[in-house]
């Protein structure tokens, strides 16, 4: 197949090259084929998908105004509320559970003409960086079926990675769009805290959420950004208004002069040689068109596994709380009185995974604990929040790495779970100091995509999505398509 | 201040019951040993966090001394019913509330 990215898609739709409802059809046709191995869509909304492509197509030859998106296929990952589709967070707990309304960004992805093709697999309530924590089963990697697609969103990464929709949203709760696009070979942004709204996306450390576009390249993101991001304040209080919405504005700028930072905490004792190795020969690249590279100093980042580890569970055990088998989903046949339903409803609806984070959340916000934990770690919050502010008085974009290596084998942290906690070291910064970061394929390692991290300035999307852009006019790692796919 | 923590963290079998009907969750025997080792582990983490430095950064809106307890029930003297503005149109007299008419019918509307 060749690779089509977004804007060549709404020139082939616009000049009628191709009719909506055909473009839905052949992605129908690629999930069909595609995913009994890599288990990435949870839901395929055909009927209601065709009717939608039909209708533009119908009204494009009437002649009547359309979106610049009108006939986009779009996936969605599980945890984003849609009114048409069983919204279920890859969990048991809400199992069947349709949402009355849909989730802001569906709305603005459904204004601006987009088709829902239906549902993508994640870790069960976001949990997780393996996509093996779901309800669904596990996700396969398109590049090594004997590998993880990363997570939350691996379900979404690895279906844009098979090119079984040209775009899926994600959600980044602690780098859940960059490092499944990593481990998949696509671009995915997380915006800064604040410019998509959160309404309608089931919450799970709702200081750090962020729901973010995932796509092949970096224009493709800029396009999505674009209509996905708005101020949505009657429904979101940590919504924030943006001077302008067009992210593709910068794309084409030169990067000739941009200060690039290169955080020495990152690149010291880095253990994979070969992934570091891509590394450099991308950063190189940069530099070739224009940029120059500075190290710079981020002391307090080392501290951030403990700090996230800490908040996002209490927040989570906080947002968990209301799935009690009284309101949603699932509730136990059996139980003497309201108390055992209450738990024994939620322990059979919730996984191993969501169990251990919401006791590390009540553990740690317990009676005497508060002010030890959760205050400490919001402190160092901080800490690393200031450290960011120092480093942009000298650059303009850090670029560090990803994750520590190239996706990892299915089940090999499965004795230890909180190992792979580890595996955030690099995407746990950017949450906690609500910065926006974008990964883009810079090359590979044993066949597998590696992953280059581009962080942002508060609210400066436009600049770190103009650098990709600029690095991805120039190479080609973003058009490569998985082999065993590539039909 | 240094960090003197010298033992690995330990919870017991209790600790965890109580964290679970904390959490409203029922664990089965295998699970509770699992976690019990997990939260150990998060536990060591959560104390990594011991010697570091905070003091140069600001405090945190959610930090509070007070904010880990639960309050106790303080009786207030409440504000007299003839102060304040919300009980201008007080009649003590009366226990009524009077307020001035908005709409007056005697007189010709324009």
């Amino acid at each position: 197949m060749k690779y089509q990215g977004i804007a060549e898609l709404i020139n082939a739709l616009q000049s009628k090259k191709i009719s909506a409802t055909e473009l839905c059809r052949h992605y129908h046709d690629r999930v069909q084929k595609h995913d009994t191995t890599l288990n990435s869509v949870t839901h395929i909304a055909r009927t209601s998908s065709m009717m939608r492509a039909k209708e533009i197509d119908e009204a494009r030859a009437n002649g009547e105004p359309l979106q610049a998106l009108a006939g986009i296929p779009l996936l969605v990952k599980e945890n984003f509320c849609t009114v048409d589709m069983p919204t279920t967070c890859a969990s048991k707990a809400l199992q069947g559970y349709q949402s009355p309304f849909d989730a802001t960004i569906i709305k603005n992805c459904r204004r601006a003409g987009m088709v829902i093709l239906g549902k993508c697999n994640m870790d069960e309530f976001a949990m997780g960086g393996s996509n093996e924590n779901s309800a669904f089963g596990a996700v396969k990697n398109p590049w090594k079926s004997t590998h993880v697609p990363g997570g939350s969103s691996g379900g979404s990464a690895a279906a844009v990675a098979a090119r079984l929709s040209p775009a899926a949203t994600g959600s980044d709760t602690g780098g859940s769009i960059r490092q499944p696009a990593a481990f998949c070979g696509i671009t995915g942004i997380k915006p800064s805290y604040g410019v998509i709204s959160r309404f309608g996306m089931i919450a799970f450390a709702s200081s750090l959420d962020q729901a973010g576009p995932m796509a092949a390249s970096a224009e493709d993101c800029a396009i999505l950004l674009s209509t996905m991001a708005s101020h949505d304040p009657a429904n979101d209080m940590t919504s924030v208004k943006q001077p302008d919405y067009d992210y593709q504005s910068k794309l084409n700028n030169s990067i000739r002069g941009m200060k690039i930072g290169l955080p020495k905490q990152y690149f010291e004792n880095f253990g994979d040689q070969s992934v570091e190795n891509i590394m450099q020969t991308a950063i190189k690249e940069l530099e070739k068109l224009g940029a120059s590279c500075v190290e710079i100093d981020l002391p307090d980042v080392k501290h951030c596994i403990s700090a996230y580890y800490t908040i996002a569970p209490c927040e989570a055990s906080s947002n968990l709380a209301r799935f009690d088998g009284n309101i949603y989903g699932h509730r136990c046949q059996h139980s003497e009185d309201i108390d055992t339903m209450y738990a024994r409803s939620r322990s059979q609806g919730f996984g191993d995974e969501v169990k251990r984070r919401i006791m590390i959340g009540t553990y740690a916000l317990s009676s005497g604990y508060r002010n030890d934990y959760y205050n400490k770690a919001q402190n160092i919050r901080n800490l690393i929040r200031h450290d960011f502010d120092e480093a942009w008085h000298q650059v303009d974009v850090i670029v560090a790495p990803t994750a520590p290596s190239t996706a990892f084998q299915l089940n090999q942290f499965q004795d230890d779970p909180t190992k792979m906690y580890q595996q955030d070291v690099y995407t746990i910064p950017v949450n906690l100091a609500e910065l926006p970061a974008l990964s883009m394929p810079i090359g590979f390692v044993n066949d597998l995509p590696v992953g280059l991290q581009i962080i942002g300035k508060k609210w400066d999307e436009k600049t770190i999505l103009n650098c990709a852009h600029q690095y991805q006019t120039v190479t080609n790692w973003h058009k490569i398509i998985p082999p065993s796919v590539n039909d | 201040m240094p960090n003197n923590r010298m033992n690995k963290s330990t919870i017991s079998c209790a600790e965890i019951d109580r964290i679970a009907k904390a959490s409203a969750l029922e664990l089965t025997e295998q699970l509770r040993e699992r976690l019990r080792g997990d939260l150990s582990k998060m536990d060591d983490l959560f104390h990594s966090m011991d010697d570091i430095e905070v003091c140069p950064t600001k405090q945190s809106d959610y930090t509070d001394s007070a904010c880990n307890t639960l309050r106790e029930d303080i009786k207030q003297t409440s504000v007299k019913k003839t102060k304040g503005d919300c009980y201008a149109h007080y009649d003590e007299s009366t226990g009524y509330f009077t307020v001035p008419k908005v709409i007056n019918h005697d007189e010709p509307t324009s």
